[in-house]
């Protein structure tokens, strides 16, 4: 995901439009942050001004706001083919330095194209798939065509998503654009018209928007816009696709949901997806890296921590490797421990944590190898490992974790099986059978949230007048559980725990009376038959018992009082299947006792201080 | 430029409440009274968060367009369409005429109560999302009674009239507020049922969602009036006793309450909130009302009788030594004195969107008597739990009326 911006206007109506289009970028942020730019016609000549690092950043390095000149486009990234970099940045030129583009979304055929535009001479600057844009409009400008004409039949040759804003210094008022399967907004103003990913990036300007569809092309002046559709040819009527906007600006990134946890709980099932087709030969690197290691260490915080958790039980499981799962504020208790022939995996959704940093730090400074999963890319904690997995979730706002912590999930149960295959433990067939079985998960996934996000709502009415309630699980069962008491009580303030439920009888059932709340995680594994006398044991003691369970266990469910009945997996993919209805919990009962399960209270999404 | 940028509304008022029966003998559904308001003011205050350019309300009841056009005829550009086809179909495809070719549109059912927020963020998400409609859901657990909506990446694949429970695979409800494009008559006039026209704008368009997370309520039942009143008298902020309001300072008024105008409660009555009582009614000497009630207008509660949790219509007489809980009386209805409703369903009747609750032990589903309108119940009558008395009935001194809830099923 990334976000574009595009401006033109008439001398004077906007008093400093690379100011403006630098605002839109901030409220587009949330699109993304590693690296922007923005190119302006001036006096017949392009200038772009572009670099690496959030908005602020390189704004206080290059001064987008003293940018002369009223036709403006500029481009806030979040990288995901290519990293972050000055080069990498948008906006992208071509061989003249005539035309700038900024572009959202991912040109599939960009290899095949880049190949023929350089046998034709071409240069090409950076890594990207967008700079074939640039470099197609000039070749059929060589080619004699106007440049909208141009334009046009460079959209034709590419494939993939895209929202593109173009300008060119052949036209200076004109900013053209097209659009396929990633947003694209126009504003309408009196003297500019403004182009944009999302609505609250010129919500100041204007309020009068008209959203564009897939393979709708045209352009826009500071007093007019054209739209055409590029499958029939048709010109579109601009004033009847004219709305009002009259609300607040924030809603509109979330749109289809109340808040930003509903909605990234929604999208598990494509992050889950998104996330398995991107994880390539960095797999087989770290499995290598994991089977050479004397000691393996996992470090995470929080939400992390527990895929730490989940990783420390499948490396046990899956290959049979001993490893340990740390929280990384502890990282000091390992400074006599940790040396060169140790490896550590850090776990950071954000990639900026800084205990988890602070604990690769000591293990480098020992000598130790360094594997991080990170949903950020190029962020400190991979920027200074020697090796990362990403998962590819797409930004996550909404403080409390969810898409992250199934998609890092995801990544560990790639990456153990993949070092039971190099262990020898996994036939290169059965690993590819288990990794085609995976394939699978996100459907499941969309199937458990459809099925059951009733039936959370109806048991949040439950627990929404509860002070404590505790969440119990069986070996893979425990980091499930602590998951999902952590989102219960970061967002819904109960007071939740989890414990082994073995653990309970050492002291925690001691609490559990009349009616209070106890949730079992339970998994088709050995110790199913153990949980069940967990259940009898809390039953006995008048408690409110929940479950979370697979179909042919109703023996189990009747003896619950309130149960989830989830398809039946293999009860490794647990922590994905399950976590989906958890989280759905917390967030139901967050918004049934009034709270913004948004923005928690005393919590950031990213904590950078120790 | 000049900017077409307001849209119309279809409100769908037209239906007969078979399923309310027999409180909508002699009332139209949509002026069903839930706490001070009509069930229709509801939806039109909904409503008032869009820029509407107009407001086309499909209704059956003439009573029904007389009390809209007085109520809202200033704050609205109103149009009063008479459904002449039964269903939803005929309902919608009567307000075709009001709208211009190829005009999208917001279509609200008439009968659903839900805070106003979610119709301004349907319309929201079908501004900022520019496809082809909106469809807002909400997660319901009975889905054998609402239409189902299967989602996925982003759009509604598909929807479904109330599937068999064990059947859904998905728990979204349509909510009842959509904005739909014109097509949606087009697939009408080809004789398709609301659903498959649905179905068929799911294929051929692009229809996305908004999720409603907060409570939804869909008056269906009789019982749904009482799962709205709960939901709209808890969520009241503070108390408001109006000045023409007369409150004995010999009685008792605890937790939230709203006492509006010309209500009188008399010496020793105990209201504990949160509560409604309606205009120009009266709470007698040593009454308990209390918990989820909502006593609408002209309404008398005799001295010592108690109410809770119930739905008490307009020009009901309750007399003395009553005990009415969880449930619902009709208008115009009179109750001799010591009449006594029980509320606990016997184990094993069943019914649709009532859920059990875990009281002391057990779990027992709540519901009292169902009466209509115009009745007069006998003194010392005996009402069992789930009992219906239909309108117009009058009752002897000492009935007894068993649980029959078999109009329901």
């Amino acid at each position: 995901m990334c976000g574009i911006v595009g401006l033109t206007c008439l001398p004077g109506k906007i008093v400093n439009p690379a100011r403006a289009v630098r605002k839109s970028l901030e409220k587009l942020e949330y699109r993304g942050y590693d690296s922007v730019g923005i190119a302006v016609i001036f006096n017949g000549k392009i200038i772009i001004k572009k670099g690496k690092g959030k908005i602020h950043e390189v704004h206080l390095k290059l001064n987008f706001d003293g940018t002369p000149g009223s036709t403006v486009i500029g481009h806030t990234r979040w990288a995901t083919h290519g990293a972050p970099s000055d080069v990498n940045a948008h906006p992208h030129s071509d061989c003249l330095g005539a035309i700038a583009v900024v572009h959202n979304g991912i040109i599939k055929n960009f290899d095949e194209l880049r190949r023929e535009l350089i046998m034709k001479g071409h240069v090409f600057h950076s890594d990207t798939d967008t700079e074939v844009v640039s470099h197609l409009v000039e070749d059929y400008i060589r080619k004699g065509l106007k440049p909208y004409d141009a334009f046009k039949e460079a959209i034709k040759k590419i494939k993939g998503s895209y929202a593109i804003a173009l300008i060119m210094t052949y036209e200076p008022n004109k900013i053209f654009f097209a659009k396929k399967d990633s947003p694209l907004i126009i504003g309408l103003g009196e003297g500019f018209n403004f182009l944009a990913s999302d609505i609250p990036a010129f919500l100041e300007y204007t309020r009068k928007i008209i959203v564009l569809r897939d393979n709708e092309v045209g352009y826009i002046t500071p007093t007019n816009i054209i739209i055409e559709d590029m499958v029939t040819g048709e010109k579109v009527n601009v004033r009847t696709r004219v709305r009002t906007v009259n609300w607040t600006p924030e809603m509109a990134a979330k749109a289809g949901y109340p808040h930003f946890m509903l909605k990234e709980i929604h999208e598990q099932p494509r992050a889950l997806n998104e996330t398995l087709l991107g994880l390539g030969m960095e797999v087989d690197k770290a499995a290598e890296l994991i089977l050479k290691a004397d000691r393996v260490f996992i470090a995470a915080a929080g939400t992390s921590y527990h895929a730490g958790l989940v990783f420390e039980y499948y490396l046990a499981k899956i290959p049979g490797i001993m490893s340990h799962a740390f929280i990384s504020s502890e990282y000091s208790k390992y400074s006599k421990i940790a040396n060169s022939n140790d490896l550590l995996v850090a776990i950071s959704q954000s990639g900026e944590t800084i205990d988890t940093l602070m604990a690769l730090r000591l293990f480098k400074e020992n000598g130790a190898k360094v594997i991080s999963i990170s949903n950020v890319i190029d962020s400190a904690i991979p920027r200074e490992s020697d090796l990362t997995v990403y998962t590819r979730a797409g930004p996550e706002i909404g403080v409390a974790a969810t898409k992250t912590f199934t998609t890092q999930v995801l990544v560990e149960l790639v990456l153990a099986l993949k070092v039971a295959e190099l262990k020898g433990d996994l036939l290169p067939s059965e690993y590819s059978e288990e990794i085609a079985k995976l394939s699978k998960i996100p459907k499941t996934v969309e199937e458990i949230i459809l099925k059951n996000e009733a039936l959370t709502l109806q048991l949040a009415d439950t627990l929404s007048y509860k002070n404590n309630i505790y969440y119990l699980g069986r070996g893979l069962g425990v980091p499930i559980a602590k998951e999902g008491a952590l989102k219960l009580k970061e967002i819904a303030y109960i007071h939740a725990e989890a414990y082994p439920a073995g653990e309970s009888k050492h002291g925690p059932i001691a609490l559990v009376e009349k009616g209070f709340p106890v949730l079992f995680v339970v998994l088709d594994d050995e110790n199913k038959e153990s949980i069940v006398g967990n259940i009898m044991e809390m039953k006995a003691r008048d408690a409110y018992t929940i479950g979370l369970l697979t179909y042919g266990n109703d023996e189990i469910a009747e003896k619950l009082d309130f149960a989830f009945t989830l398809p039946q997996q293999e009860y490794l993919v647990a922590p994905i299947t399950y976590m989906p209805v958890l989280q759905l919990i917390a967030y139901y009962t967050a918004v049934k006792r009034g709270y913004d399960p948004d923005k928690p209270r005393n919590l950031a999404k990213t904590v950078t201080v120790e | 430029m000049s900017l077409h940028s307001r849209i119309k509304a279809i409100v769908l008022a037209g239906g007969r409440g078979e399923r309310l029966q027999p409180l909508t003998t002699h009332t139209p559904k949509p002026l069903i009274r839930i706490v001070g308001k009509a069930l229709i003011d509801y939806v039109l205050e909904g409503l008032t968060t869009l820029p509407l350019e107009e407001v086309i309300v499909v209704v059956s009841d003439k009573r029904v367009s007389r009390y809209v056009i007085e109520k809202w005829g200033s704050k609205f550009l109103l149009t009063i369409a008479y459904q002449r086809k039964p269903g939803i179909e005929g309902a919608i495809l009567v307000a075709k005429e009001f709208l211009g070719r190829n005009e999208s549109f917001v279509l609200a059912y008439g009968d659903i109560i839900v805070d106003r927020e979610a119709y301004l963020r349907t319309y929201e998400t079908y501004l900022s999302k520019g496809l082809d409609g909106v469809i807002m859901l909400s997660p319901k657990i009975d889905v054998e009674s609402y239409g189902i909506a299967y989602v996925s990446e982003e759009k509604v694949s598909k929807v479904e009239e109330k599937p068999l429970p064990q059947r859904a695979r998905s728990t979204l409800a349509i909510a009842g507020v959509f904005v739909l494009p014109y097509t949606v008559f087009e697939y009408l006039e080809e004789n398709l049922s609301f659903t498959e026209a649905l179905n068929k704008l799911a294929m051929t368009k692009t229809l996305t969602y908004y999720i409603w997370s907060k409570w939804w309520v869909d008056i269906g039942y009789p019982w749904d009036i009482l799962e709205a009143n709960k939901n709209i008298l808890s969520e009241f902020k503070g108390s408001y006793i109006s000045d023409k309001a007369h409150v004995s300072s010999k009685a008792i008024v605890e937790g939230k309450v709203y006492i509006d105008n010309g209500a009188e409660i008399d010496h020793n009555a105990i209201i504990k909130g949160p509560v409604y009582i309606g205009k120009n009614s009266f709470i007698g000497a040593g009454a308990f009302v209390r918990k989820y009630a909502s006593i609408e207008e002209e309404v008398i509660v005799g001295a010592y009788s108690e109410v809770k949790n119930s739905s008490i219509q307009p020009n009901v007489t309750i007399s003395s030594f009553s005990f009415i809980g969880d449930s619902i009386i009709g208008s115009n209805t009179t109750i001799g004195p010591r009449t006594i409703t029980l509320n606990i369903v016997p184990s094993g009747v069943k019914v649709s969107r009532l859920h059990p609750l875990k009281v002391k032990d057990k779990v027992v589903s709540k519901l009292g008597a169902i009466i209509g309108c115009n009745c007069y119940i006998g003194a010392s009558s005996v009402l069992y739990a789930g009992s219906v008395v239909e309108s117009d009935t009058k009752l002897k001194p000492f009935s007894v009326v068993e649980t029959n809830l078999s109009k329901y099923a």
